[in-house]
């Protein structure tokens, strides 16, 4: 008596299982086969305020043996809303889109100057967002720059990951996210830099030509690839490779006879903050590169004096280029350095006298630059 | 030795011995291989009985038919004249019966009130041969054979120990099997032992060829997925596990030995763990537990990746998949249905053809099939690959029983991730997990030593610790001695 009533109750249990499965229809299956990969996107501002949103995506030919082409198709619309421009590019495109595996976002020079944080934010919202894509600000227009055709690879969504990520290794600017700049858009005192991209047409190719400085959601300022390396240094942040090549001589014969290219091989960085009592603000920023040279046709690096005299040189070369540096990106007041982040957190009774959006141009920041030569190759 | 039940009213022995081989002969229905030679044993005229297709006809002559020539005009009792180890006087005919197909021959003398029973077994043998289904490496090449007191033999030959009880029963009220309990009455749980004796004697069959066959009448759960006595061929396993207090069931006719009660664990360990060094042994170890994950869940997760959560793929990977997915007309689900099904009807055909035609099928099946399918654009390659390294991996668990059960588990994990993705596979793994903590063997726990958790059991679990190290007992089998006696020795100072 009592089992039956158990199986009875194990059936309806077992029943109600299946309709629950089987008979709700909320089956939120997409099947890979069904979607359109987007993995890279561009968004620009048009003349009448507009977004235009390029999309890249790949699509499969299938051959009659199983061999499989795979190549980038680039789409794009308008709308006034990324989300819109999206909408508006279903409309147009077979399947449904999906970024959520987008590997890079480009955005044109125009909108990231007005606000990259609005074109973002519905990444944001979105569980599925593909929050760990590459960003990167183009010169002139992000649409440009996925219609080229690189040689270096038939797609452009494998094209500018491998581009910004062996350009960052050279030591230009740490690779942001999505995700990593979401929180600097906000945060006072601690801004960002984007790689800066400039098309060649003629040679249907992108190339890093430096960064942009932003300051919360705005783009504030370009610097060059010297520039932003130096900079990177300074900010204690030492990449595979940094290089740098400086003038030392001028020879009039063979011009290539006058310069030198060295490689970083180690730094240490002290930041030193000095608050006078009327909020004065002076930064000893001290940094100490251990250096190897990568080329030097003049050589005469076997003698210790000489040695000491490139040292000088390269010394005194670098201290300009950090002063010329930093003018550029108070100006641009792009608080890379995180110098009002530490004001906050080791000086609050200061920083709540300053207001950091102004005083930030007005600090003054001194650079002083120690270059040691360490090695110079296997050749004497 | 308990004696053959008897279905009649017995009849005692008659004291005429024709009417005695009469009555015998209806009993057996007149079976042809009933055999009888008159004799004369001191003036009195007698009768030996046998079956000629289980009696061995030599022994006969030698330990029955001689000694009754030589004592001929000696007055002495057949007792003292046959020389054969085992000798019984028989009251009842039915009995006498029980004798006969045992193989014994039945030595009837007018004058007599009973019978005597000599044991005249013919020894059908086969050699001790390597057990095709559990290879090792290195180690012993021995493997149980049909005859169960072989058998026991060659369990006694690995444990010379006093405490090693062996008790007999017959099973099957049509086929009188013999049946053999062994254990080691030091370690075993009496309880265990006693919960074992009370369900050999409660089980009525009529027929009782193998171990395999008792399994399910021995178990709990018949319904699990899981296997919960651990059959095998191997002495020098069954003798492993005696040694843990795990008690051991044999039958007459069949080379399997079946162990109870087991855990989940012992399906994985192979003695070739304990004949190769600590760390091959823990590698091949954990590679097994890692093979059982990926034959449950692979094909499950596949599915769950490109059915819902495309976004977890690598991006170096993504493309590629949804290359190889493009233009497959089917659902995932159907694809590996379809995959799952033709490996699984390679593998039964493979199974029951001699081996020259069976590795034709696997050639035919494996290579043809996988590569047309493919190029023939009804199944993606990477779904071939998936399905590949599921069968593959199913087949590295040492047990075929628990293979069988891996594979079974893939279909409800495929489903729920069909419907669900990961939620679903974490939901089938959820009720996988509840049921291997529920489920006992024979009152002990199936999923120790990690639920419930015995932190000195795991070390002979996951991983295998050097054998000096392990000193105390697997606690599964809740044996009555926990200590065990490995030590280095020399090395204590």
């Amino acid at each position: 008596m009592k089992t039956s009533e158990m199986k009875k109750k194990w059936f309806l249990l077992g029943t109600l299982i299946m309709f629950i499965v089987l008979l709700t229809g909320c089956w939120d299956q997409r099947l890979i086969k069904e979607s359109r990969l987007i993995l890279a996107a561009g968004l620009d501002l048009e003349a009448n305020g507009k977004i235009l949103d390029t999309v890249v995506y790949p699509v499969v030919n299938k051959g009659s043996n199983a061999v499989s082409m795979i190549r980038s198709v680039v789409v794009s619309s308008t709308g006034v809303t990324t989300r819109d421009a999206r909408f508006n590019l279903d409309k147009k495109v077979s399947q449904m889109f999906d970024a959520s595996r987008n590997r890079v976002f480009l955005f044109g020079e125009k909108l990231a100057k007005k606000d990259i944080y609005s074109s973002l934010d519905v990444i944001y919202r979105d569980p599925r967002g593909s929050v760990n894509a590459m960003v990167a600000v183009v010169k002139g227009s992000a649409k440009k720059s996925l219609e080229i055709q690189p040689q270096d690879s038939t797609l452009l969504d494998i094209y500018y990951p491998e581009l910004l990520r062996s350009t960052s290794a050279i030591g230009l600017f740490e690779i942001e996210t999505v995700q990593s700049i979401c929180t600097l858009m906000f945060e006072e005192g601690n801004d960002f830099l984007l790689p800066y991209l400039r098309v060649n047409e003629k040679q249907q190719r992108a190339e890093v030509i430096g960064t942009a400085m932003f300051h919360h959601n705005k783009m504030t300022g370009t610097l060059t690839g010297k520039e932003s390396t130096l900079l990177l240094l300074m900010n204690g942040v030492k990449q595979d490779y940094p290089r740098f090549t400086f003038k030392i001589a001028d020879e009039k014969r063979v011009k290539e006879r006058n310069y030198i290219t060295i490689l970083v091989n180690d730094i240490e960085r002290k930041m030193k903050i000095d608050i006078s009592p009327e909020q004065k603000v002076r930064v000893k920023l001290a940094l100490e590169m251990d250096v190897n040279v990568n080329e030097l046709p003049i050589d005469h690096l076997d003698s210790a004096a000489k040695a000491n005299e490139f040292n000088k040189t390269l010394t005194k070369e670098m201290n300009a280029l950090a002063k010329k540096t930093l003018a550029k990106i108070q100006k641009a007041n792009c608080d890379e350095l995180r110098i009002g982040k530490r004001i906050r957190s080791f000086h609050y009774a200061d920083w709540k006298q300053m207001n950091w959006e102004k005083d930030y141009r007005n600090i003054s920041i001194e650079p002083d630059i120690k270059i040691t030569i360490i090695q110079h190759g296997i050749i004497n | 030795m308990k004696d053959h039940q008897c279905k009649n009213n017995s009849k005692p022995v008659n004291r005429v011995a024709d009417d005695n081989l009469r009555v015998i002969q209806s009993i057996l229905h007149e079976t042809s291989d009933l055999k009888s030679r008159r004799i004369t044993y001191q003036e009195s005229a007698g009768m030996i009985i046998y079956l000629e297709s289980i009696a061995d006809t030599e022994k006969i002559q030698q330990s029955v038919i001689e000694p009754l020539n030589r004592a001929m005009d000696k007055a002495q009792p057949v007792e003292q004249v046959i020389t054969n180890t085992e000798l019984s006087l028989i009251e009842e005919l039915h009995k006498g019966v029980g004798k006969l197909l045992n193989g014994s021959c039945l030595l009837t003398l007018d004058g007599m009130s009973s019978m005597y029973a000599v044991n005249v077994t013919n020894q059908l043998t086969r050699t001790p041969e390597e057990p095709s289904n559990e290879k090792v490496v290195r180690g012993s090449h021995e493997g149980f054979v049909d005859s169960l007191t072989q058998n026991l033999g060659l369990i006694r030959k690995r444990l010379e120990n006093e405490n090693l009880v062996i008790k007999q029963y017959v099973m099957g009220q049509t086929s009188n099997t013999k049946l053999a309990v062994v254990y080691m009455d030091d370690l075993v749980n009496k309880e265990v032992l006693a919960e074992i004796f009370r369900r050999i004697e409660g089980i009525s069959v009529d027929m009782a060829f193998s171990p395999g066959y008792l399994e399910e009448f021995l178990e709990n759960k018949t319904l699990s997925p899981f296997p919960q006595m651990l059959p095998t061929e191997r002495p020098d396993r069954t003798m492993a596990h005696l040694l843990d207090g795990r008690v051991a069931v044999l039958s007459e006719g069949s080379a399997t030995a079946l162990i109870l009660p087991v855990t989940f664990l012992s399906f994985f360990q192979s003695p070739d763990d304990f004949n190769s060094r600590v760390l091959s042994g823990s590698f091949f170890r954990m590679l097994r537990m890692v093979s059982f994950l990926v034959a449950m869940t692979l094909p499950a997760v596949y599915i769950a990746i490109i059915g819902f959560h495309f976004e977890i793929l690598p991006n170096e990977l993504i493309l590629p998949v949804k290359a190889s997915l493009e233009g497959i007309p089917f659902p995932p689900i159907i694809e590996a249905f379809v995959m799952v099904f033709t490996i699984e009807l390679i593998r039964e055909a493979g199974v029951r053809l001699p081996t020259p035609i069976g590795q034709t099928i696997g050639i035919v099946g494996g290579l043809v099939i996988g590569d047309a399918v493919v190029s023939a654009g009804f199944i993606s390659n990477v779904m071939v690959i998936v399905i590949a390294v599921t069968a593959v991996a199913s087949y590295t668990v040492p047990t075929y029983e628990m293979g069988s059960s891996i594979r079974i588990l893939t279909f409800p994990l495929m489903i729920a991730a069909s419907l669900l993705g990961f939620l679903g596979i974490v939901m089938g793994l959820i009720v996988i997990l509840l049921h291997l903590c529920k489920l006992e063997s024979l009152g002990t726990p199936y999923f120790s030593p990690f639920a419930p958790l015995n932190v000195s059991g795991l070390k002979d679990a996951v991983i295998r610790f050097p054998l000096w190290k392990m000193n105390s007992r697997a606690m599964d089998a809740l044996p009555q001695n926990r200590r065990q006696h490995n030590s280095k020795g020399w090395k204590r100072k």
